[in-house]
């Protein structure tokens, strides 16, 4: 599958409140790709960044730095105006679709309002694509004449996409566009959007931290925590055999409706950290169930563990580098002699690997050999 | 005139956590705020008993109920946050709680309130005292607000979709935490939500809303293995639909506007099961098998098909 949107090294830091010179570094060092026709799942809790990503693709905020590749230029650097023509090209979809809507222009006038930016198109052109978009949607004509307040959550939401597909757009990042929805309206956007997929093979960025839908609707997925993607990988490789201990924390926390099952969550210590002071080395060692003393000192990097699932933990996928600073460290703090524990520790750093899951043989030799 | 709540019968047993679920607009917060006495004007409650422990709350005037509100009966609302005073510290605002049930001297009343943050896993309690809300995590405030829910000890907590809006990693944390102190104080609960995952992780019976009635009410196993009711079947499709795939039966059309409720049975405009005795007689909560109630003239051939 070809690349629609490359995202390389992405940050974005806010100045924190307050004045001083400390900053809040909502998006560290980011890197994933879309492909055409499919959908990239971003998960993680509040204040994990991923609303931030979504807006930079955008343009909603101006990255601090990194690239955001679209169609042969760089959204990252691009000036307003010639990103102009290319805002048709991304849309977005907000979560509450009543806040989203301009309470005093109707529905159609709310569809119709990118098209009326996109210089080009007459009146009755745009009326025609109004119509459309609507029906795609399943939203009945006498709606378009109605104001947000007089149609129901769903189908406002409803509007929000149609207003999103009405200037035919390659690529969509939905911002939570079902967790403030009722189950059932929510299962109906959700079959809404897989169907929109399938006839016009648009690409969604699909934001969210309902891990459900997320696993319905998403063809990969990249978990996020403080800023970073910890883990990223097909739905398969992310829901059945999630890797890092943050995202086993965050997946084993979904509660299943079915009293039968067994429910065992793998808790984490304590609450996300502010991003203002982020701890140094992994940025989860405070709160990780299986951190060492390497931890806070070795900066992890998403390292691929088999069949292109990257992972962002020294203790699931060591890289050789990493190896060696580990050990040294063990042999600083260790009380024997140093090429004793430089063995017993390469021999821990495997047993660790297999206490986590069990991996593919390929991604244990490559990582240690 | 809107009749949120119509007819709605619940018990709680000693001890008992029953999960009060429905999707918006179906009256369930209505019945919580009923058993506090603190239905919003206009609002009023048209009739009914609600007892606790032998007394009738509806007919106990004000000063009565102010007694038990807050003392025998423990509220917990979503967005904690938003329902603390912005402008007290949370220590005074347990010590508050605290105080005006017990007649006793301040310092006592310091030292059970930092207890009680110890308690709900507020760490640093000393210090946390002097914290105000604003400066607290939406699940650590979560915390403050089950804190003072209990620090009276209450027979019973009202709990109003407590974990509404937070991360699923602090929803867990939250979720335990309350249950582990309704367990330690023998409390009941009615806990009030439209998550069936809650429902069947927390919850010991569920009783199913729809349009201000209850249309089901069932022992937890037995709701999830044999509903009999339409609209818990739609319910708990719109849920699980997800892990098999494909939806059954999605759920059509919206809930019926409460000030023009349709003949018959509320549901019948949306039920693939409805027939004519459905839009001309309204149904009766009926006890089908013991301790499962239901409201529906078709249950049987329902359940028939659920099985199927």
């Amino acid at each position: 599958m070809a690349s629609v949107l490359e995202v390389e090294r992405l940050v974005k830091r806010f100045p924190a409140p307050g004045g001083g010179r400390s900053w809040i570094q909502a998006v560290s060092d980011v890197s994933f790709e879309l492909k055409k026709g499919e959908t990239l799942g971003l998960v993680g809790e509040s204040g994990s960044g991923k609303t931030t990503v979504g807006r930079c693709l955008l343009r909603l905020v101006d990255p601090t730095s990194g690239r955001i590749l679209f169609q042969g230029g760089d959204i990252a650097r691009m000036s307003a105006r010639r990103f102009r023509p290319l805002r048709a090209k991304i849309q977005m979809v907000f979560q509450e679709p009543h806040e989203s809507l301009d309470p005093r222009m109707t529905i159609a006038d709310a569809i119709g309002e990118p098209l009326r930016l996109m210089n080009h198109m007459s009146r009755a052109q745009q009326i025609k694509r109004i119509v459309e978009a609507a029906r795609v949607v399943y939203l009945q004509d006498k709606e378009l004449a109605k104001y947000p307040h007089e149609l129901s959550g769903g189908q406002v939401q409803r509007a929000g996409i149609a207003r999103a597909m009405a200037t035919e757009p390659e690529v969509i990042v939905l911002d939570e566009p079902t967790s403030l929805l009722d189950a059932s309206v929510r299962a109906d956007i959700t079959e809404l959007l897989v169907d929109l997929q399938r006839k016009t093979d648009v690409t969604y960025l699909f934001i969210s931290h309902d891990l459900t839908t997320v696993e319905h609707i998403s063809h990969r997925v990249a978990v996020m925590y403080l800023g970073k993607v910890v883990e990223i990988g097909s739905t398969k490789q992310i829901f059945e055999t999630p890797r890092h201990p943050y995202s086993r924390s965050l997946l084993s926390s979904v509660l299943i409706p079915d009293p039968t099952r067994e429910h065992t969550p793998a808790p984490l210590v304590g609450e996300i950290p502010s991003p203002i002071n982020l701890p140094t080395g992994c940025s989860l060692h405070k709160r990780c169930p299986i951190a060492i003393d390497a931890c806070s000192g070795v900066t992890p990097q998403l390292v691929d563990v088999g069949n292109r699932h990257f992972v962002s933990c020294i203790r699931v996928a060591p890289l050789p580098s990493q190896i060696v600073q580990s050990r040294q460290l063990v042999a600083w703090k260790g009380p024997r002699g140093f090429a004793r524990v430089e063995e017993d520790s390469a021999i821990g750093l495997s047993g660790q690997i297999d206490v986590l899951s069990s991996p593919t043989s390929q991604s244990k030799d490559g990582d240690l050999g | 005139m809107v009749q949120a709540v119509d007819g709605v019968s619940l018990a709680l047993a000693s001890g008992e956590t029953l999960g009060l679920l429905g999707e918006s607009g179906s009256g369930k917060s209505t019945v919580a705020w009923s058993v506090l006495g603190l239905v919003p004007p206009p609002g009023r409650i048209d009739g009914g008993v609600i007892r606790l422990l032998g007394s009738d709350l509806i007919s106990l005037p004000e000063e009565g109920l102010r007694r038990i509100r807050g003392k025998e009966l423990g509220l917990i609302v979503q967005n904690a946050r938003a329902h603390l005073n912005p402008l007290v510290t949370i220590g005074a605002q347990i010590v508050n709680a605290y105080s005006s049930h017990n007649h006793r001297a301040r310092s006592d009343a310091h030292e059970v309130a930092v207890d009680t943050l110890r308690r709900v896993a507020i760490p640093d309690p000393e210090r946390r005292m002097k914290a105000y809300p604003h400066e607290l995590s939406g699940g650590m405030a979560q915390r403050v607000m089950i804190g003072m829910a209990i620090v009276n000890s209450p027979r019973v907590i009202l709990a109003d979709e407590p974990t509404m809006g937070l991360d699923v990693t602090i929803q867990a944390q939250v979720l335990d935490l309350l249950a582990d102190q309704v367990r330690t104080l023998g409390a009941s609960t009615l806990l009030i939500t439209r998550d069936l995952g809650i429902v069947a992780k927390y919850c010991d019976r569920v009783a199913v809303l729809y349009a201000g009635q209850v249309v089901e009410m069932a022992p937890v196993p037995e709701f999830f293995s044999a509903p009999r009711h339409p609209y818990s079947i739609a319910l708990l499709d719109s849920a699980t639909w997800q892990y098999v795939g494909r939806r059954q039966r999605p759920l059509k059309g919206m809930p019926p506007d409460p000030v023009a409720l349709p003949p018959g049975c509320r549901y019948h405009p949306r039920c693939p099961f409805a027939n004519a005795l459905c839009q001309g007689t309204r149904p009766e909560l009926e006890e089908v098998t013991p301790n499962h109630f239901v409201r529906c003239f078709r249950h049987e051939e329902v359940a028939r098909w659920h099985l199927s």
